[in-house]
């Protein structure tokens, strides 16, 4: 209680000083907006306690373990738009030439009319710290051509992911205001309050107010185009979490509020997975779709000439996620990115730059420096990495892998190529234990067996993690990961007969604990050429250990089905394990790339209604879970949380690790400047800042 | 100067060889005329020279692989940890003081050369292994029953790797590997082909010699099958699979897909041969006799178009190895850690083997031969079948 006290007293003073700091900057805060600070201050505690007897009230939250969390503590090293730029902007600004045309005949305004009136400025160490990237000012012009796989544009839309706040590589550690020019917490994580940076344009011209943020909230909470309220926007980030409210202040202030404490959102607003069209959309043009602002006389001959039935249809279409903006009915949609489609079709995608974009450079020149990307639509993976070898793309991730090493290096001089190696946000295949196979089956062997974390540990330990390394990756990868256990067939053994499989059966492999016939199915899709090796890798080690393992290659489709389903046993997949710290991923979740307990998750995303009641061993994962929302990812609380989660995962067994992180190349034309360097921990050209990019030659 | 040889030693030779010739043709136009059908194909088929090295060199192939166990110096998943992607081993007759010896391998170390991802492969001239015929091994059961220990070849030390055909990504002989698989491929074709031919023959034969509504259903039933194409119908069929089956029965079931389109060729040629045949005199003549539909059918019938039936086998055969082959290298008939030559294949399909690893397209090579020796032998059957003909 004491304790508790001191806390409040910390929190209090601590917030009285940073409002009287606030009201000092804006002149316009009195003192009783100190002391409602000071009161919701001290709602913190109570609204921690409320979160812990709302998930499970047997278990004390994890909240409570964390040692020294006060979420003063977590703001405390946040400081609270106090500056907003790392550099100062640049007095002057240079004319793009691929519109002086434009400019000159007055079609297009000039520079200085059409970025911010204060413009993001990139310089070293803001899109990319300057460990891994030595950034210099680029030059205009040229064009990048890259590709992507079956259409997706996959790659091309992450790369122009545009956050909210940006922190550099894939940090959401203090992050910088990006679109916004301000942004203020209150202490408690619950408001958020943005303000918009002045003069942002859309990629129309039309200039970015919180009227579009209004309207994004009200597309969300319209059931006619949102069937469920998007649950990054709600509280804790939970499908039954309270929708957040947006209150607009002016024409550029707004506050977004949710009813419980939600720190997890400051990641989402630094996280490209969201993007910025996590709050903006372009209201003023989805109202010419919107029959609720737009006669639908109007509305009518657009219907009629996409062929589609109603508005609803229309504004949904025509209501972009980032990533569908350089499909084909992104083309002429109002964007932030720094490229906007031009054309889209079955076999390329062309998009040019965008002159309203809010970025300059350290002395003065508008990004991005490249003037078009062109990325050419590839059916086969292979015929990629025969292009990329010969030189025909300039920039070339995430489809690349170590095993093409020889291949790039082999002909870097000749095609003009360099190759980085570096990590990436996927981690290798893992091996997923499903926890909820079976469960219905009263008496299930296999649920006696995966509740006990030695049959986990001796499944760990039958790996021989250096030999995977060797023979799939050239040794490239780290040899961590979440499972500790170093290869030890002994110890495997000793551990498999602790609990029980201790007879053979005819043909010598281990039976389960009654003495009947065990056998270990592994099911994978082939996502990755090397998913099948590992598989088969790992059928020889377990088997090695007398564990009689199958190994079931599957369609993608039928994957997914069966894991919907709970019919797996266990899985090989991968999932983006080095951007889980930050908040930005978390797919270590229960039911998203490998399944490891999917009918718990439906228990606790349904509230209880179906699925499985977790037991205690699953409930703890969840409740690190809501624990881990309840703060910023990487503030001192976040991460000493995550370090929990991660301890739970090392205990528990349901991912095992047979390599832990990756070392996976992207091929760049040699003559690209702004490139990151060998051995940057991630991989999306996001991190690169594709806007950075420049040509170092004319072309 | 040139060493003359008398005239007459030539001419000698040759007379001798030409009446020897001769008597020799002579003795088999007589055994001819009285000479079974049997023995008028092999001996026309024996005339056929592709035909007949085709034959011998199927039988071989079909001999490895059945006693793959023993031809085979290695399991088809045992594992050189540290020879993953190997090119093929260096044999060397010459040793290393430069005289003439056994065959022998050199220990090998490899470097990883960070530069430019490539192994680098260095030979320990000291420590050479002698290859051994008839060597021995750890105890194992050839076919499974009969126990022995020796191996064809083999080096003494099997630590040390003897890669033939060099070792695929998880570091096994790609030899090994392709001769086990043809135990998969090469007798997934016999399966196949004897139910295509049981089925075909039979429901042929009753639809062409029965007629009327039987012939119309099973026509037009084999009109349906006919109408869908091969590799969808396999793709869906074999989608249709039970995961959790064994290898096994993956296998006969695979087969069957195979053999489901694989009957209806063959109905409609017996069929339209019936249909012909059931009107000529001997059919007549046996049914007039009293004979029973059955005596007459496979009594009279079918043997009059035996050797047709012959040649179309051999010809399906190949046909049948492809369509495993097509399904496993889409990954839909034999799957990993079961190897067939499709599997391998499958395993080969990337950008990095044809530039680094070429060895491992090696299966392709058996697939490609296999089915040429077929059509080979099968065009000599085809030659054969009918030894009346003008030329023979």
């Amino acid at each position: 209680m004491k304790r508790i006290a001191a806390k409040c007293r910390e929190i209090i003073c601590f917030f009285i000083c940073v409002a009287i700091a606030v009201a000092a900057c804006r002149g316009d805060m009195t003192d009783t907006s100190a002391d409602s600070s000071a009161q919701s201050a001290a709602e913190v505690v109570e609204a921690a306690g409320s979160t812990e007897s709302h998930v499970a009230p047997a278990i004390p939250s994890p909240l409570n373990r964390v040692k020294g969390l006060n979420t003063s503590g977590a703001l405390a090293s946040d400081p609270i738009s106090v500056r907003s730029q790392k550099y100062p902007v640049p007095p002057t600004y240079n004319e793009v030439p691929f519109f002086a045309d434009l400019v000159a005949a007055g079609k297009l305004p000039p520079i200085s009319e059409r970025i911010p009136v204060e413009p993001f400025v990139v310089g070293p160490g803001v899109l990319n710290s300057e460990k891994w990237l030595d950034w210099e000012v680029g030059r205009y012009g040229g064009t990048i051509r890259t590709t992507n796989l079956n259409g997706s544009m996959h790659e091309v839309a992450l790369a122009m992911g545009m956050t909210i706040l940006r922190a550099p590589d894939q940090s959401t550690k203090d992050p910088l205001p990006a679109i916004v020019s301000s942004y203020e917490i209150s202490p408690d994580f619950t408001r958020y309050t943005l303000t918009i940076r002045e003069g942002i344009k859309w990629s129309d011209g039309v200039p970015v107010t919180t009227e579009d943020v209004r309207m994004t909230f009200e597309l969300y909470g319209d059931e006619r185009i949102y069937p469920t309220f998007p649950i990054k926007a709600r509280t804790l980030g939970r499908a039954d979490g309270i929708p957040g409210k947006v209150t607009i202040i002016d024409d550029l202030t707004f506050t977004i509020t949710f009813d419980a404490p939600y720190g997890q959102f400051l990641a989402e607003l630094s996280s490209w997975i969201p993007d910025y069209t996590l709050l903006f959309r372009p209201a003023h043009f989805i109202k010419q779709f919107h029959a609720d602002y737009t006669d639908m006389a109007k509305i009518q001959p657009v219907l009629d000439a996409l062929e589609i039935r109603t508005w609803e249809d229309l504004v949904i279409l025509k209501d972009m996620r980032h990533w569908e903006l350089y499909r084909e009915h992104g083309v002429g949609v109002p964007s932030l990115t720094p490229w906007i489609a031009e054309e889209v079709n079955s076999s390329v995608v062309r998009a040019v730059r965008n002159p309203y974009y809010w970025k300059v450079d350290i002395s003065g020149n508008q990004l991005p420096y490249i003037d078009r990307v062109e990325a050419e639509v590839s059916n086969q993976l292979q015929s990629i990495i025969l292009k990329a070898a010969a030189g025909e793309y300039d920039v070339v991730t995430s489809f690349a892998q170590i095993r093409e090493m020889p291949l790039y290096r082999e002909n870097a001089a000749r095609s003009n190529i360099r190759t980085v190696l570096h990590g990436s946000i996927n981690n290798p295949p893992i091996l997923f234990l499903n926890h909820d196979y079976d469960y219905e089956t009263e008496g299930s062997v296999w649920q006696q067996l995966v509740s006990d974390p030695r049959f986990g540990s001796a499944i760990a330990s039958a790996i021989d993690k250096e030999d995977v390394n060797n023979t799939l990756y050239f040794g490239h990868y780290t040899l961590d990961g979440f499972t500790k256990e170093t290869f030890d067939a002994d110890a495997s053994n000793t551990l498999l007969d602790e609990i029980g499989m201790t007879e053979r059966d005819a043909d010598g492999f281990r039976t389960d604990p009654r003495g009947e016939r065990f056998e270990l199915t592994i099911t994978t899709a082939e996502v990755s050429p090397d998913f099948l090796g590992l598989g088969e890798l790992l059928k020889n080690y377990f088997e090695n250990v007398g564990i009689r393992t199958t190994l079931d290659v599957i369609g993608s489709s039928l994957f997914g089905q069966r894991m919907n389903g709970n019919e797996l046993m266990a899985t090989i997949h991968w999932s983006d394990e080095p951007i889980w710290a930050p908040g930005i991923s978390e797919d270590y979740w229960p039911g998203f790339k490998g399944h490891w307990a999917p009918m718990s998750e439906m228990y606790f995303n349904t509230n209880g209604e179906s699925g499985r009641k977790p037991p205690p061993y699953l409930q703890e994962f969840f409740d690190l879970h809501v624990a881990r929302k309840v703060v910023p990812p990487q503030s001192e609380a976040g991460e000493a949380l995550y370090a929990d989660l991660v301890d739970w995962f090392s205990q528990h067994y349901v991912t095992i690790w047979p390599v832990g992180r990756m070392t996976v190349p992207s091929v760049y034309n040699a003559d690209l400047g702004n490139v990151i360097k060998d051995g940057y921990p991630f991989d999306r050209a996001l991190d690169y800042g594709m806007e950075q990019l420049f040509f170092k030659t004319p072309q | 100067m040139n060493r003359k040889i008398p005239h007459s030693f030539f001419s000698g030779i040759t007379s001798s060889y030409l009446r020897w010739r001769e008597t020799r043709a002579k003795k088999i136009q007589e055994s001819l005329y009285y000479a079974s059908q049997r023995k008028l194909v092999w001996h026309a088929f024996k005339k056929h020279k592709l035909a007949r090295i085709s034959l011998v060199a199927l039988a071989i192939l079909y001999f490895v692989s059945i006693f793959a166990d023993f031809f085979a110096p290695f399991g088809p998943l045992e594992r050189f940890k540290d020879f993953n992607d190997a090119p093929p081993t260096g044999i060397h007759l010459i040793n290393a003081d430069g005289k003439l010896g056994r065959p022998c391998v050199y220990e090998t170390k490899r470097e990883l050369n960070t530069d430019t991802f490539k192994y680098e492969y260095s030979e320990d001239l000291s420590r050479s292994h002698i290859i051994r015929i008839f060597v021995k091994t750890e105890p194992y059961k050839l076919l499974g029953i009969i126990p022995m220990q020796h191996k064809l070849f083999g080096l003494e030390n099997r630590q040390v790797p003897l890669l033939l055909f060099g070792s695929d990504r998880l570091g096994r002989d790609v030899f090994s590997r392709i001769l086990y698989a043809g135990r998969i491929s090469l007798f997934i074709g016999f399966g196949g082909v004897a139910v295509a031919f049981i089925l075909g023959s039979i429901l042929g034969g009753i639809s062409g010699y029965y007629g009327g509504v039987v012939d119309e259903a099973i026509q037009r039933v084999i009109e349906v099958l006919i109408s869908v194409p091969d590799i969808p119908i396999w793709i869906a069929l074999s989608a249709a699979l039970p995961r959790d089956w064994g290898t096994i029965n993956i296998y006969l079931a695979i087969t069957l897909i195979l053999s489901i389109r694989g009957w209806t060729g063959l109905a409609r040629v017996v069929r339209g041969r019936i249909i012909s045949l059931r009107e000529e005199e001997f059919a007549l003549a046996a049914k007039a006799a009293g004979a029973s539909d059955r005596r007459i059918i496979f009594k009279h019938l079918l043997p009059a178009f035996s050797s047709y039936l012959i040649v179309h086998i051999t010809l399906a055969i190949p046909g049948m190895i492809l369509g495993e082959t097509a399904l496993s290298f889409l990954g839909l008939g034999i799957r990993p850690p079961a190897v067939s030559w499709g599997t391998l294949l499958q395993e080969a399909q990337d950008v990095n083997v044809l530039a680094n690893f070429p060895w491992m397209l090696i299966p392709a090579l058996f697939v490609v031969g296999a089915i040429l020796m077929f059509n080979f032998v099968g065009d000599g059957l085809r030659d054969a079948a009918d030894p009346y003909t003008s030329s023979r």
